[in-house]
């Protein structure tokens, strides 16, 4: 079995809690061979992380899943009981990750075993995400959730009404996320209260990115909005032909965003202007990810492709399996990518 | 009868019938195989309801069509909202929504509704219809809700799970390619098409054993096989596993499996109401294109408890539209206008993929369904906005 060498950590959704996408880590070289490949026990529709030598997964077989980057093989697995759609999420010693059956999981990052978990009344389709010792995660009861990173007691929640499947953006007393109301919410993530809203014209599926100010969000509405951080009110909105419900990814200065319309879409970070726009496939539903001068993007019918984020010219593509929401995760010597047969597949 | 096969069921007695859409062969078209027989394995000693299909209104089909309820190829929730309350109204005479939507369902059901996701995200049941859907049902004071489809990821495709209310639980049957957990092996139906290993089609388990009503949603959208997919296409193929295996282009066995499919219980049983949704409408290239050159935006809702009649109509509606776009007819049987895969098929309305068998609906009808002669339609156009 060839062996990929892993100087890269990708704790998150789109790689760290500034969710970058792997900024600077990886070449852009077209992937020669597949180094190996694994199929779990059901389909993935989440996005693999990676810490050390164990690439995280999990599948809707109900299990968090450690595989051994150099050898392909599971090392451990971690059950819940019911379908995972939520991307793991890994800090310090801890994976977190949520499950449809409402349950978020704070399991050992070495060895897999429970250290906590937190009952919320629906489905948990959102990564979360940790911010000054606070997980922070939205569920489909219509709650958004902080809970201590330590515990997993919650210390407050925040009721939307409506279902949450945008994984939160937090920073410095600011939390970000969508919600199926149609809102953008930012709140206090000390107290959980409002600092303000902003409203699109369709539920929100999309999880925000924030860059220069300006939260970046996709909508059902066919819309791309840039939002002030500080005020919610809208600086500007680009429209596509069909939803988003993919995440935007930012490098200089130019935000990507996928829309279902098959289009990946390149637009100026401070004036919505369309850099350029390329259909890559039918549709697409993940999130963009870049590395120098690359972005790469898995789409929904098969299509994984990496195309320069100046011109958006293909540099490559590959013909592996569906993605509905997985990304890819890229390091110097290796691409990890998930599909929704289950497999995994480690390029070199 | 041009086409014609013989379906026995187990259990209810074993009955022979000889079912197949009729039309008289042009000249020049080809001459098609029968298809094989078909064994339906049904539930023991299953009560018919008189709700179930073609339910409490056979031959009637209500259309509520409003100007406003698309623009832009956005959906009005508020004038969608209008619409279903009025084509409620229509079909089943009632004075209030919420009466007409008693007339279906009573609080103790576990009302499954069935979506058709397999067109997402360009076309598809529109979320907008599926909420006012939720609405109507909650106020003849159901609590259990699901939204159902064979595949999870064409569900997600359509973002159904994030655009609908708290509480809808939303079930995909299938995760990925032949994974059989979801389905009841004590219900099928069991015919050998083209050699295939698996002859048999299972009925989803959220159907026999978790719900008690349908609702079923369907799009108005042709079908390369079928010649549509409307109510009985999007409740067969969309609740039972193993269809695919009926088409070998350019032969498909749509006439008369849909049909079968819609027949067997508890399905038929369970599915009381159709409204099928003509926000959008694929006139070339269903069920699964997302070229919008060849998506109209009519504005239209078919409200009626008979599938048979309700797709009758759609076919009506859809073969006018192709005729004026100067598209194929649905019945063409001619060889040479058989496209030499499937891309090419995409792209030209004047090319097909198989020989269409749009007689899936007549078929239907002859097995009990509803009423496929569109002169003994009870057919009604109401203009709104």
């Amino acid at each position: 079995m060839a062996e990929a060498v892993n100087t890269t950590t990708w704790v998150t959704l789109l790689c760290d809690v500034r969710r970058t996408g792997g900024q600077g880590q990886w070449p852009g070289r077209a992937p020669e061979r597949v180094l190996w490949q694994l199929r779990l026990e059901d389909s993935v529709r989440s996005s693999p992380v990676l810490a050390g030598d164990l690439l995280y997964i999990t599948c809707l077989d109900g299990a968090l899943h450690a595989i051994d980057v150099h050898s392909g093989r599971e090392a451990w697995k971690s059950e819940t009981g019911s379908g995972i759609h939520s991307t793991p999420a890994i800090c310090a010693n801890k994976v977190l990750f949520g499950n449809d059956s409402g349950q978020v999981f704070a399991v050992d990052r070495t060895t897999g075993q429970k250290l906590w978990a937190v009952s919320t009344g629906a489905e948990v389709w959102t990564s979360p995400v940790v911010f000054g010792g606070t997980v922070f995660f939205g569920s489909a009861d219509g709650y958004f959730y902080a809970a201590a990173l330590s515990t997993g007691k919650v210390q407050w929640t925040f009721r939307s009404g409506a279902r949450i499947y945008s994984t939160a953006y937090a920073e410095e007393h600011r939390v970000y996320f969508g919600c199926s109301n149609r809102k953008v919410y930012c709140l206090d993530s000390g107290s959980g209260e409002v600092v303000w809203t902003a409203e699109s014209g369709d539920g929100i599926e999309s999880s925000p990115a924030l860059a220069d100010g300006a939260v970046l969000i996709g909508s059902e509405d066919f819309s791309l909005y840039a939002l002030d951080a500080a005020s919610g009110i809208i600086r500007w909105k680009y429209s596509t032909g069909l939803g988003i419900s993919s995440s935007p990814a930012v490098a200089n200065r130019t935000v990507l965003a996928g829309s279902k319309d098959g289009f990946l879409y390149a637009l100026d970070l401070s004036s919505g202007r369309l850099n350029w726009k390329v259909q890559i496939s039918n549709v697409i539903m993940a999130s963009p990810v870049i590395s120098e001068g690359v972005v790469c993007i898995q789409a929904f019918r098969g299509e994984t492709l990496a195309l320069d984020t100046a011109t958006g010219q293909t540099i490559w593509r590959a013909q592996l399996g569906m993605s509905v929401q997985s990304c890819p995760v890229l390091t110097k010597s290796a691409i990890y990518l998930a599909d929704i047969e289950g497999m995994v597949y480690a390029l070199e | 009868m041009n086409r014609r096969t013989f379906v026995t069921h187990a259990l209810a007695g074993t009955t022979g019938l000889v079912i197949g859409g009729a039309r008289a062969r042009a000249a020049g078209e080809v001459n098609l195989p029968d298809p094989p027989p078909i064994h339906v394995h049904g539930l023991k000693d299953y009560r018919r309801s008189p709700l179930g299909m073609p339910g409490l209104f056979p031959g009637r089909v209500i259309e509520i069509h409003d100007p406003n309820a698309i623009r832009d190829n956005h959906v009005s929730q508020p004038v969608v909202r209008r619409m279903i309350e009025q084509g409620m109204k229509e079909l089943t005479g009632e004075t209030s929504p919420a009466a007409a939507w008693a007339r279906f369902v009573t609080p103790n059901d576990v009302v499954g509704i069935k979506i058709n996701p397999a067109g997402a995200p360009a076309c598809c049941s529109s979320p907008e219809i599926v909420r006012e859907v939720i609405h109507g049902l909650r106020s003849a004071g159901v609590r259990d809700i699901l939204v159902y489809d064979r595949f999870s990821y064409y569900i997600q495709a359509g973002g159904y799970h994030a655009l609908l209310p708290v509480g809808i639980r939303v079930v995909g049957v299938e995760h990925r390619e032949s994974d059989v957990s979801g389905y009841d092996t004590n219900i099928y139906c069991q015919a050998d098409f083209f050699g295939e290993w698996e002859t048999r089609s299972y009925l989803a388990s959220v159907v026999t054993q978790q719900i008690t009503k349908i609702v079923n949603i369907p799009t108005l959208k042709d079908h390369s096989a079928a010649g549509v997919t409307g109510c009985l296409k999007n409740l067969g193929y969309g609740s039972f596993n193993n269809v695919n295996r009926t088409h070998k282009a350019p032969i498909t066995f749509t006439d008369p499996l849909i049909g079968v499919l819609c027949s067997t219980e508890p399905l038929r049983s369970k599915a009381v109401l159709s409204i099928l949704d003509g926000m959008r409408e694929v006139w070339h290239g269903g069920p699964q294109t997302q070229l919008q050159q060849f998506i109209g935006q009519p504005g239209l809702l078919l409200f009626g408890t008979d599938p048979v009649a309700v797709d009758t109509i759609e076919l009506a509606i859809i073969s006018k539209k192709r005729e004026l776009e100067g598209a194929l007819s649905l019945w063409d049987r001619n060889p040479a206008n058989m496209a030499k895969d499937g891309q090419e098929y995409s792209l030209n309305p004047r090319k097909n993929l198989f020989f269409r068998q749009p007689a899936h609906i007549e078929a239907a009808g002859r097995l009990g369904l509803g009423v496929w002669e569109i002169n003994k339609i009870n057919y009604s156009k109401v203009e709104m906005g």
